[in-house]
């Protein structure tokens, strides 16, 4: 079988990740009496992301941005250039949205005179895209995507388009998402969040038999693209990317469709499952998510039996973006031809891994596949 | 290897303070009325008594969704005019062949600002609308309404977003990812842009006068404007009504300011370049720009520098429209590409109101009056904090040769 053209050249990447373990802090007490659990980074950390002399003016998620972009160009052999050559493309659902709380609550705390011009300017979503063109002197096209769980997933598809129509020599691909304690409030006022204390076990019988739901997380994690081909060594190869939405709202997700939808995917992708030799599954702990990715994983072990199974959303928590994260592990298990150790393999073997499908849903019915292969 | 496909528009939809309609938007250009006023959404001390673009009568109603936000409204009406304009049904196309590509900066904000109130101000909790806050919930709202099951996203560039998302569509199509894209912007009036442009001391105490040699600053305005954009080939194939080509598409970033643009309007200049060069166009071939044209100290003249390094001594009739509407964030861009399709349609010039001299610092004669004109190619410009640019170029139909 001739091998499937593939969308772009995966030249460089990097991360920044939560904490290993979940952080515990009492809950805001005119919300709830108990501990919320959540990933996150500390801020010390997040500091040493950027550079000092402009972390007064950054939010949280601009700091992870540039972390993230800056380990990625520090692994590139060819940087990308600064000027109209390099393409930023950001996906984040919530972008400063902890700067945008801040301007608000001033307003209502304080009154309208409060207003901080700084809090508005960062609140604005391409505020993370925009300082990593100021930061890196990337002056290409510049764009930002936020729609929930297919945010990464748009900005991905836009870099790698980018560089096909010859828009770009480079294109900068970062998902991030800050978390900040008003996405916790609405998380667990939807009964979404958990309160338990311990690491996710995503596809855990036990933890789902137990009912307890997912916990919040943060992270960012960055690429650099350049067209199909034109590197000798690339990293990793972006084969395809394949994200759709429901057609109702608050969608009942079934484990038939969303095989359906992985198999269009690699139809597209010109790809066989039984030449996937890891399948990286979003699956976050939460339990009827996590059933229907257990269905998912038996239904594509059926087809194609020995097939390896793993998941990674343990090292994250749920946020909107950490498929980019999960497409970092699946940069890194074909870069070395193994799987990172931190990665928790499920079912199967992983040896010969050609190519990684990495695949999500979400309750929303946002879902996508990823291919990348060697 | 096969010539690029062109996207051409073949429905559009719109509503803004200056109208319900496309023709209600055109007759308030052609008579001259603004349809700024007082704010009447919310209270507000200090921005409650500035010129606003808000939509009068009840968005809910018109767009029969129920539950959403304002901005779901607003999008989903759009969405409804732009689609019968269209002549589209759920035969026109299989559904995994239909986007939508939506630019939102605010979403249900309203609702985000509601739920701190209470908690701050009652000490109490409703999340029942907080789902509802996220930007692009209008964008998921379009898919569902009209079975569009292909690619989705929301882009969120500033107030470049509408014109960014526009070229997004051609990007699908041009890829083979779709064949028909409900394409363009939406925003609506809330506390934080209100109060947020008012901190950074942006916006006019008496309505935005683009170019004038006294312009105060902006004026902030909600609404969306909604394009069908499809490849000819499929538009022909279904009989449509091809009411332009969407013909070039350009978009930089300045990579100078968080908020100001690059002073000398190089990003801006790159940006029309580009989409000059994606059309194949000289610049000698623009018969009217729908400038930017925010009426703050800074854009203005940065956009008319622009305009002068491309165009030289002889630029094309310019004017902005922004007093028509206000400025609309997201739905900007988009909302103006829906005006200079008009224009080209019409072959009539929009008047850049509110403009009664031109500061002196601005080397351009923008259009003062509602004129008749000769328009083959037409451009609108779009700029947004974090220096992005968008530039939409729109070529009269007739005016090339077979579809590709």
């Amino acid at each position: 079988m001739k091998p499937a053209a593939h969308a772009a050249d995966i030249v460089a990447a990097g991360a920044v990740w939560p904490g290993p373990l979940p952080v515990t802090r009492p809950a805001p007490a005119a919300v709830a009496q108990e501990l919320w659990s959540a990933y996150r980074l500390d801020a010390a950390t997040v500091q040493s992301l950027s550079p000092p002399e402009r972390i007064k003016r950054m939010g949280r998620g601009q700091e992870m941005a540039i972390g993230a972009v800056k380990r990625a160009i520090d692994n590139c052999a060819e940087p990308p250039a600064r000027g109209g050559q390099t393409a930023v493309s950001v996906g984040t659902a919530w972008a400063e949205e902890g700067d945008e709380i801040v301007f608000l609550e001033n307003l209502i705390k304080l009154g309208e005179k409060a207003a901080k011009p700084a809090y508005f300017v960062n609140s604005v979503k391409n505020a993370l895209a925009s300082q990593l063109a100021l930061t890196f002197g990337f002056q290409g096209e510049n764009q930002t995507f936020a729609h929930d769980a297919l945010s990464f997933e748009s900005a991905l598809w836009q870099g790698a388009h980018l560089l096909r129509a010859s828009r770009a020599r480079h294109a900068v691909v970062c998902g991030v998402e800050a978390l900040v304690e008003f996405q916790e409030i609405h998380g667990h006022l939807l009964g979404r969040y958990g309160t338990d204390k311990t690491p996710l076990a995503p596809l855990s019988a036990e933890k789902r038999a137990a009912g307890q739901g997912t916990l919040p997380g943060e992270g960012a994690a960055a690429f650099v693209l350049a067209a199909p081909g034109t590197m000798t060594a690339p990293l990793a190869r972006l084969v395809s990317v394949r994200a759709r939405g429901p057609l109702q709202r608050s969608p009942v997700l079934a484990a038939s469709s969303e095989l359906a939808f992985i198999e269009q995917a690699l139809r597209d992708a010109s790809t066989r499952l039984d030449e996937i030799g890891l399948v990286l599954l979003g699956a976050n702990g939460a339990p009827d998510l996590d059933a229907i990715y257990a269905e998912v994983a038996h239904g594509l072990a059926a087809q194609t039996p020995g097939l390896a199974v793993g998941v990674y959303r343990h090292l994250t928590g749920d946020f909107a973006t950490a498929s980019a994260l999960g497409f970092e592990l699946a940069v890194r298990t074909v870069a070395a031809q193994a799987v990172p150790r931190e990665v928790r393999v499920v079912a199967g073997t992983p040896d010969s891994i050609h190519h990684v499908l990495l695949y999500h849903v979400t309750n929303a019915g946002h879902h996508s596949a990823i291919i990348v292969s060697v | 290897m096969s010539a690029r496909p062109r996207v051409v528009v073949t429905g559009m939809g719109i509503v803004s303070a200056a109208g319900w309609s496309l023709d209600e938007t055109w007759d308030a250009i052609a008579q001259g009325h603004s349809g700024l006023r007082a704010l009447s959404l919310f209270e507000s001390q200090r921005c409650g008594k500035l010129p606003v673009g808000e939509v009068t009568g009840d968005p809910a109603a018109r767009s029969g969704l129920s539950g959403g936000s304002r901005s779901d409204h607003l999008a989903v009406w759009a969405a409804r005019q732009a689609w019968g304009d269209a002549g589209l049904g759920a035969a026109s196309f299989a559904p995994d062949r239909g986007a939508v590509v939506l630019g939102a900066l605010t979403g249900g904000m309203l609702f985000t600002e509601e739920f701190l109130a209470r908690l701050h101000r009652e000490n109490r909790v409703d999340a029942s609308h907080l789902a509802d806050r996220a930007c692009c919930n209008s964008t998921d709202r379009i898919a569902e309404i009209f079975g569009l099951a292909g690619f989705r996203t929301t882009v969120s560039n500033a107030c470049a977003s509408g014109g960014a998302a526009l070229g997004l569509a051609c990007d699908l199509i041009e890829a083979g990812e779709a064949d028909v894209v409900l394409a363009g912007g939406v925003d609506s009036l809330n506390r934080i842009v209100l109060n947020g442009f008012n901190s950074l001391m942006l916006v006019s105490p008496d309505g935005c006068r683009p170019f004038d040699a006294e312009r105060k600053g902006m004026s902030v305005g909600e609404g969306a404007g909604i394009l069908v954009l499809e490849s000819e080939r499929h538009a022909l194939s279904r009989g449509a009504h091809v009411r332009a080509w969407l013909a070039g598409r350009g978009n930089t970033c300045d990579a100078h300011h968080v908020s100001a643009p690059q002073p000398e309007g190089r990003g801006l200049c790159e940006a029309m370049q580009i989409a000059l060069a994606d059309a194949g166009l000289a610049p000698a071939a623009v018969d009217y720009i729908n400038a930017h044209g925010t009426g703050t100290a800074d854009n203005d003249p940065v956009e008319a520098k622009a305009i002068r390094a491309l165009f030289g001594g002889t630029p094309p009739a310019v004017s902005s429209t922004k007093r028509f509407f206000g400025h609309t964030l997201a739905a900007a861009g988009a909302i103006e590409a829906i005006v200079t399709v008009l224009a080209l349609e019409r072959q009539a010039i929009p008047p850049n109101l509110g403009l009664r001299t031109v500061d002196p610092k601005i080397a351009l004669a923008p259009v003062m009056e509602y004129r008749q004109a000769k328009l083959e190619v037409v451009m609108s410009t779009s700029l947004g904090f974090g220096g992005n640019n968008s530039v939409v170029l729109f070529r009269r139909p007739g005016s090339w040769g077979e579809a590709t």
